[in-house]
């Protein structure tokens, strides 16, 4: 018997493939025993050609009966790992870190981190795993995690890797939205403030950026090249500088709550930014941030000395009142607490509550 | 023509069984080599046949079995499988022919030992419908599960000359699992109940699982058209050891077997 041609089983590598042999007429391949020990040569007639190769770099000795059978990977197209189980699995973990052609493919390398039972491996490809399959939905990722054979502990490894992941990643996107919409918004009102368009009033920026507003003549292709970098660098200038902006005083805004320990929300920060928001550099809205920072502390005083409130429970009380748009869970755990001091407070609380929120509400116009 | 008595004695014979059991999927197992092929459209076509000279799309009741083409070789066809399981309530109506076994093993001699050289597939034909299955499944064994696992131990009360019924008796009797050991060679296991569809069958919302290499999921299409047709389960097996078609039909039922488990069937 002798070694004849790989064989692929799958259409394209990385992928398994499989020895075939020869006794000169017939094709055989290996059929394993216990312990990866050859059991027997089974005739393997009808083999498509196409999917037959012959790897340059190997030369292999047939193993016979009883000895360890030869396992095969084609890491990259024709270039192939051979080694009885252990050594193929050395082979394999060493691939992975080398070859461009695996790194990329998680589901192959879990397929490989499996069989060459690497723990740590494991954990890291199937991590890889969910993510990829999360991009397409939450739903796929969590079927396929389910229907998995992987330890429960790796399940929950993976899930809690990308509960972690999903929140940062959604909090970022609300926050790019975020700057988004107040970007498009703050322009609107510029514009509508002119009774411009927003593309006039854009026009109107770029003129100003540039110097002067005449571009009209014949142009050359080359000017028109030029013109239209002119013409989308400011304008992207502009925009950026909006969304440079806002994005700062999102952040402060946010740093200031997150110093004060208060719920807020998305929503919140949208709106402030929008209703103060200012061509003149956003200063106003330092000023309002300034002045419901400076109420809020006299109202906080207030509140913690007539319900018994440490300074920050009084804080989430009058957040919570003022935007009913604040965390629920927040909102129901001040309840609560302010509840179980006594039902007479808690009235009190309900009618200071609401006396706090017409109060604040002059603060947030159309809210 | 003058009516052969074999003609219908299978069928007559079960017109009285329990048909009240628990419906099991149906199963379709594709060659992973061309598995885009019924992604990307997400349908399974139904294919021309020889044995009947017409197009067919195959489907097993309950089980994945999947050495039905019989081709000369069974080594190339199964490799890699993936396994299409479907909820029968939105494509039963559409069934055409039940057969108790695997028409392709009929045709090329492999149930010789059971059924007289006379018999053919015709006289084994049921009414197109899942109560067919059903019927077949209560007459010939205890359980969903034992028809699933085959080997069965029911014993059935035969009437005397029906050839058929006793030929099917004892294929029951073997096991369905490939991996089992037996005194039959594999492609004399076949004793899955085999449902014909005459047309394509749309894939989306009515998998109840889809079972498929690990590897496939590198696919960005094969990933992309999974989330499309929106299998209940989906579930995978490792590509690289244990290639031979044993262990990987065996690695299959098993995990064909978790998702009725996992879903209350078996």
């Amino acid at each position: 018997m002798k070694f004849l041609a790989f064989y692929r089983i799958l259409p394209k590598s990385p992928a398994p493939v499989i020895p075939i042999f020869t006794d000169g007429k017939n094709n055989f391949r290996q059929i394993s025993g216990k312990d990866d020990l050859v059991l027997e040569y089974k005739h393997t007639p009808d083999l498509s050609e196409d999917r037959m190769f012959i790897s340059k770099e190997q030369k292999i000795n047939t193993p016979d009966i009883g000895e360890h059978c030869i396992y095969a990977y084609e890491y990259a197209e024709n270039s192939i790992a051979i080694g009885d189980i252990e050594s193929i699995k050395h082979r394999l973990l060493s691939i992975i870190s080398k070859e461009e052609n695996i790194s990329e493919k998680c589901f192959t390398i879990l397929d490989i981190a499996n069989f060459t039972e690497n723990e740590n491996l494991i954990r890291l490809a199937a991590d890889s795993c969910y993510k990829s399959l999360n991009k397409f939905s939450f739903n796929l990722s969590e079927k396929w995690l389910n229907g998995t054979q992987l330890s429960d502990s790796i399940k929950e490894h993976v899930r809690q890797q990308n509960r972690k992941s999903t929140t940062i990643a959604r909090g970022k996107f609300l926050f790019q939205f975020t700057c988004r919409k107040a970007v498009w918004q703050t322009l609107a009102r510029n514009a509508s403030f002119r009774n411009m368009t927003i593309d006039d009033y854009l026009d109107v920026c770029i003129d100003i950026a540039i110097g002067d507003g005449s571009f009209y003549g014949e142009f050359s292709p080359n000017d028109i090249s030029k013109i239209y970098d002119i013409l989308l660098s400011p304008k992207s200038k502009i925009l950026s500088r909006h969304m440079e902006a806002v994005a700062k005083i999102i952040i402060e805004i946010r740093s200031v709550l997150e110093r004060e320990k208060l719920v807020y929300s998305h929503n919140i920060l949208e709106h402030l930014i929008i209703e103060h928001a200012q061509e003149d550099g956003f200063t106003k809205i330092k000023t309002f941030r300034a002045r419901i920072t400076r109420n809020m502390e006299k109202d906080v005083n207030k509140i913690s000395k007539r319900f018994r409130l440490s300074k920050s429970e009084a804080r989430g009380v009058i957040i919570s009142s003022i935007l009913d748009k604040a965390d629920p869970e927040f909102i129901s755990k001040v309840h609560a607490l302010v509840k179980s001091k006594s039902d007479k407070l808690h009235k009190n609380f309900e009618s200071q509550a609401i006396k706090y929120y017409n109060k604040y509400i002059n603060y947030i116009p159309d809210l | 023509m003058v009516k052969r008595s074999a003609e219908s004695r299978f069928s007559d014979f079960l017109l009285h069984a329990n048909e009240k059991i628990p419906e099991l999927p149906l199963v379709h197992i594709s060659d992973g080599y061309h598995l885009l092929d019924i992604l990307q459209p997400g349908v399974i076509r139904a294919t021309p046949c020889k044995v009947f000279d017409r197009d067919i799309l195959y489907m097993f009741y309950g089980k994945p079995a999947y050495r039905t083409k019989h081709n000369g070789n069974a080594f190339l066809s199964c490799h890699l499988p993936c396994a299409f399981i479907f909820k029968t309530d939105n494509i039963s109506e559409r069934i055409k022919s039940v057969f108790p076994f695997d028409t392709g093993a009929f045709h090329n001699n492999f149930y010789k030992s059971f059924f007289h050289n006379s018999s053919l597939i015709t006289d084994f034909l049921l009414p197109p419908s899942i109560e067919s299955a059903k019927r077949v499944v209560s007459t010939f064994y205890c359980s969903n599960h034992e028809y699933y696992c085959g080997s069965s131990r029911k014993n059935v009360d035969i009437p005397l000359l029906n050839f058929e019924a006793e030929g099917y008796h004892e294929l029951s009797r073997a096991p369905a699992h490939p991996d089992a050991n037996s005194k039959f060679s594999p492609d004399e296991r076949a004793s899955a109940i085999e449902v014909h569809f005459h047309e394509d069958v749309d894939l989306a919302d009515r998998l109840l699982g889809c079972v498929l290499p690990v590897t496939f999921l590198d696919d960005e299409t094969v990933k992309e058209n999974l989330d499309k047709l929106n299998p209940e389960i989906i579930k995978t097996y490792s590509t690289i050891n244990k290639h031979t078609s044993e262990a990987i039909a065996g690695k299959l039922y098993e995990i064909v077997e978790e998702i009725y488990k996992a879903k209350g069937i078996v």
